[in-house]
């Protein structure tokens, strides 16, 4: 039955009544609706990964085996357990370049850091990456460390990344070491995620095991160093400094990584994915607007009939007007609703894929943010419908009375 | 305290009051181009209805009796005169404004079998009733009345049905009940029993003659059917715009 809102009852009697065309419009909708939404959560999910690796990565160079930067992008970035080591002396070494009056690089701190990867076997709970920290030395990993337990490891502590599973007080098994877990972090978007921290003796002692159960040395000299994170003195440039430290170690098998390259390399990628988005979305954009200006302005000469019984009943021109821009606003709210609510269930069940396929540091926005992007792109969608009928619903309010009264 | 007796002249101003003019008409002409020439639709055409009046308008076809309708309903302004409704005149009132009056005074039946087929009979009887919101409206009377108006034309047990189920008899019978629903103070009819066989013309017939005889409904009616023509109070012949009283 009708009631008093009567413009809406009849737009909603309408779009029962009249499937197909609407099923166009609403499919339109809903695919805007839908690449809307998961584009927006994709890119802001990307840009505060990146944001989140800038400010974690907290070092302006990082020093890894030559040929192994990749290797870096990988811990950093997808969390793929690796181990690999830096030449013993690399320490000495960059202590030796800083003491060098000639050689004025800057360097304000450094701090050695241990990869090690676990493997899937009984001697582990499943393969993870483990990564040793200097805490007499480090000023990267330390304070959020400490935020999640407000303390410094002992030996036999670890605290796991987000993705890692255990709860504080449980304890997992790696390299048949039984560790203890101090403390879970918040998610990062980065490799981190997937990681476990320890402190120094701890990952001495689980490299150790672990050359024990493999039955060979993790590298040939016996290092334990990984990656040497340097902190430059303000004022100086980490691109002359990483040029300067290759110049001096690099033919002792070192790399210096600068890191703003690492993270522009991820601002290059995140770039182009923005762009592919956005040229995606107005294609969409523009496919919708014609799509739903077409399917409302063409059967208006098919529905001259309806007008003119609803002028002569007493309707006036704006109220037909309103009529059809209610059928708008009904058919794209429920392609909008139902495209964002299909798109938040992908991006819930695809993200990990996705993530994984772009190999990009990704950080699910929060659920705060979730839902404004879902009422936004609902509202930017169900806008584009009803300004994409205004045409029709002008054309509409406009129809002449008598004319369309003949034609009926 | 004085009372006055009513005299002879109160008695008169009483009857005149009752016979109130309802819809003026008054030198309606109507001009329109085709071919490059110009021509009246309609042609200083003059008329007036009083309350409870019963008026039926013939004429060929093309002859300009819808044009005259369609200028008596406030659907269509006219290129020269003057129409009145109720005591108002049409001429210089907004869309929304003719819009109004025409939901509120007047029924107004179109031609061709005008119901809209997304909505069920009761749905399309009641639609002018919810075209205006207005705190004075009773909507479950409005309902009431529609289902009285149903049981009336006999039409009672389509009341859920949608016009494409429908004859063409039952279908008009449907738009009448539509035109009464907001009790207009007139009904006008553009060829209400075009299509239909003689049966159905008799009964719709039937139905305007008791709307005028026992409800006082004022009825102005165009049509080509003579059955249809042989009820009704005064008849007037169209015949190139001209529009004349028959005796």
């Amino acid at each position: 039955m009708l009631n008093k809102n009567l413009n809406l009852n009849l737009a909603l009697k309408n779009i029962k009544k009249r499937p197909l065309r609407n099923f166009c419009i609403i499919l339109s909708i809903l695919i805007l609706a839908f690449l809307l939404f998961a584009g927006s959560v994709l890119f802001m999910g990307l840009s505060d990964g990146a944001a989140s690796i800038a400010n974690r990565l907290g070092a302006d160079i990082m020093l890894v085996p030559s040929g192994y930067d990749p290797h870096t992008g990988s811990v950093l970035l997808s969390g793929k357990p690796s181990s690999f080591y830096l030449p013993a002396d690399a320490l000495d070494r960059l202590k030796k370049i800083n003491l060098n009056p000639d050689i004025d690089i800057g360097i304000a701190a450094m701090s050695p850091q241990t990869f090690l990867a676990t493997i899937n076997a009984s001697c582990c709970s499943y393969p993870v990456q483990l990564i040793g920290i200097d805490y007499t030395s480090d000023f990267i990993v330390k304070p959020w460390l400490e935020s999640a337990i407000h303390r410094e490891l002992n030996d036999g502590e670890i605290i796991v990344g987000y993705h890692v599973a255990g709860q504080p007080g449980e304890t997992l098994k790696f390299w048949s070491k039984d560790l203890l877990i101090a403390g879970r972090l918040d998610q990062t978007g980065m490799g981190f995620d997937a990681a476990v921290f320890m402190n120094k003796n701890t990952i001495n002692m689980l490299a150790l095991e672990a050359e024990r159960i493999l039955g060979r040395k993790l590298s040939n000299d016996g290092s334990k160093i990984s990656v040497i994170m340097l902190k430059l003195k303000p004022g100086y440039d980490s691109v002359a400094a990483s040029i300067e430290l290759n110049r001096q170690l690099n033919d002792h098998g070192i790399y210096a990584l600068f890191s703003k390259k690492f993270v522009n390399n991820i601002g290059n990628s995140l770039a182009f994915i923005a762009s592919i988005i956005k040229i995606i979305l107005f294609i969409v954009w523009g496919f919708a607007v014609i799509i739903t200006a077409l399917l409302f302005t063409l059967p208006l000469a098919e529905r001259k009939g309806e007008m003119a019984i609803l002028r002569v009943l007493g309707a006036s021109r704006n109220k037909l007007t309103g009529l059809i821009l209610s059928e708008a606003l009904l058919t794209s709210l429920y392609g909008a609703i139902l495209g964002a609510v299909l798109a938040a269930a992908a991006v819930y069940a695809l993200s990990p894929l996705v993530i994984e396929k772009l190999k990009m540091p990704f950080l699910l926005p929060d659920i705060y943010n979730l839902i404004l992007l879902f009422i936004g792109a609902v509202l930017i969608t169900v806008l584009t419908g009803v300004t994409a009928s205004g045409y029709a619903a002008f054309k509409a309010g406009r129809s002449d009375i008598y004319e369309a009264a003949r034609a009926n | 305290m004085l009372r006055l007796k009513p005299d002879a002249v109160t008695f008169t101003r009483l009857r005149e009051q009752i016979k109130m003019s309802l819809l003026k008409l008054d030198n309606i002409s109507k001009e329109y181009e085709r071919g490059g020439k110009k021509f009246f639709a309609v042609n200083n055409a003059s008329l007036e209805i009083n309350q409870g009046d019963y008026v039926n308008i013939t004429g060929r076809s093309g002859s300009g009796k819808s044009t005259l309708l369609n200028i008596a309903a406030g659907m269509l302004s006219p290129s020269a005169g003057s129409v009145e409704l109720d005591g108002e005149l049409l001429t210089g009132k907004s869309d929304k404004e003719l819009s109004l009056m025409r939901n509120n005074k007047i029924g107004f039946i179109p031609q061709g079998f005008s119901a809209l087929n997304y909505l069920t009979v009761t749905e399309n009887i009641l639609l002018p009733f919810y075209l205006y919101k207005n705190k004075d409206k009773n909507f479950e009377d409005a309902e009431g009345w529609a289902r009285i108006l149903l049981e009336r034309f006999n039409i009672d047990k389509l009341a859920e049905a949608y016009p494409n189920e429908l004859s063409g008899g039952e279908l008009r019978r449907v738009v009448i009940a539509r035109a009464l629903i907001n009790r207009p103070k007139i009904i006008i009819a553009d060829e209400p029993t075009a299509d239909l066989d003689l049966e159905n013309i008799n009964n719709i017939m039937q139905i305007f003659k008791n709307l005028n005889e026992q409800d006082g409904v004022t009825l102005l009616i165009v049509s080509h059917d003579q059955e249809a023509l042989s009820c009704g109070k005064r008849l007037f012949i169209m015949s190139d715009g001209i529009l004349n009283l028959k005796n």
